[in-house]
């Protein structure tokens, strides 16, 4: 067990799942179309309100993202669970902690790339302000990292379920409550920070916490996923 | 070799050697005469072939090749056409394997053993869905890797043969559950 077939190993695998990503296509593009029609249904709901929409547009639109993000979840180990790939991949040079986080981060390049790049774009048609949108943007560059790792014990824990996402989404939308308010907290400060005349703080309260929230997750997330893909070998 | 009835545990009894399911009681006893309660050997010194092919259907054979080989951390990119020749996989490696035959997919899940060396094999019922010739490749890569010294664990219920191999035949064995 060498260090090179390891980081080989790792590589392998998150190209291949990129490739499978790529190749069955539509699961992202559909989580960014989602994330599109429930932003763009609110105004319907809320009235044309300009002030008001810009005042609820940070909640929304992570709300919105969240649920998105839900959709492409719980398909994170099933494919491999089901074809028996997860076999022979515990069979190899990686730890199944290793394996959980390879497959995590090109499901993050995958899937929440797309949906941090169409956020800006629905944000402006909340009629968000420059530095909002920047701000929604770097938390929820920040913030999918963690929702991604904490997902992974969800998508983990359900591998075996079928039609697992309702399940999916139960058992994971409490954690990402602490996500969601240090994120839309970060983004409402520094609106208004700027509506007082001052910059973006970079060491601002939320941020650091919401960067803490998803660096927990990160540690936790694939250590908690293996165990529970071990129990679901059994 | 192992035999027994459906339902009898063979491949229970494979999951448990490649420690894919953890012992609830006994223990491994090794060729060094260690006793552990797991199996003693890396992860990565078997290979481990289920009733699950672990084939990506919108992968073809070749690109799923490609993944075992990297994957398992032996890219030796030389022995690729040996093995599609082989399997007489050459003819389709570019189709996606969801458009294969069972035993076509089947061939592709066994090439693996022919494409990275692995000391130990476990093969849960590799015939199955496998023609007589493809079970004729089977057989003389079984010969071979037991001439080289490597260990084959195999459950079947079809006539395959191994030199010097041992029988166990679970249908004898005691099915008490573990208390």
């Amino acid at each position: 067990m060498t260090g090179i077939s390891a980081s080989g190993a790792f590589t392998a695998l998150v190209r291949r799942d990129l490739a499978l990503a790529y190749r069955q296509g539509g699961a992202a593009l559909q989580a960014v179309v989602f994330f599109a029609v429930v932003v763009t249904m609110i105004p319907f709901g809320l009235g044309p309100d300009l002030a008001l929409l810009q005042r609820v547009a940070p909640g929304i639109l992570w709300v919105a993202f969240i649920l998105a993000s839900l959709l492409t979840l719980d398909r994170l180990f099933q494919a491999d669970f089901e074809d028996g790939s997860l076999d022979v991949l515990v069979l190899s040079p990686l730890s199944l902690e290793l394996v959980v986080l390879a497959k995590s981060l090109a499901h993050w390049l995958a899937n929440a790339l797309p949906l941090i790049v169409a956020a800006p774009v629905l944000a402006v048609m909340l009629n968000m302000h420059l530095v909002g949108l920047v701000m929604l943007t770097v938390t929820l560059a920040i913030g999918t990292l963690g929702l991604t790792f904490l997902g992974t014990m969800g998508a983990a824990l359900t591998v075996s379920v079928r039609r697992a996402g309702l399940l999916t989404a139960l058992l994971v939308l409490p954690l990402y409550v602490p996500i969601l308010i240090f994120g839309v907290g970060a983004v409402a400060a520094a609106e208004r920070a700027q509506a007082a005349g001052q910059g973006i703080e970079v060491g601002e309260a939320n941020l650091l916490l919401l960067t803490a929230v998803s660096l927990i997750g990160f540690v936790v997330g694939p250590f908690a996923a293996a165990a529970g893909l071990r129990l679901h070998l059994e | 070799m192992i035999r027994g009835a459906n339902g009898a545990g063979k491949s229970t009894l494979l999951r448990l050697v490649a420690g894919l399911i953890r012992l609830s009681g006994g223990h491994f006893q090794w060729r060094d005469g260690a006793n552990t309660n797991r199996p003693s050997p890396e992860p990565d010194q078997f290979h481990y072939v289920g009733h699950q092919e672990g084939l990506k259907p919108a992968f073809s054979v070749r690109q799923n090749l490609d993944f075992w080989t990297q994957f398992m951390g032996r890219p030796d990119r030389s022995r690729y056409g040996d093995v599609l020749d082989k399997w007489h996989l050459r003819s389709i490696a570019d189709i996606p394997t969801q458009f294969l035959s069972a035993g076509q997919r089947k061939r592709t899940t066994l090439a693996r053993l022919s494409l990275v060396d692995r000391p130990i094999w476990l093969l849960d019922e590799p015939t199955v869905s496998l023609d007589a010739a493809g079970r004729a490749i089977l057989q003389n890569l079984m010969t071979a890797q037991a001439a080289r010294g490597g260990l084959i664990i195999v459950t079947t219920h079809d006539e395959i043969t191994v030199p010097d191999g041992e029988v166990l035949d679970l249908s004898d064995a005691s099915t008490e559950p573990v208390s």
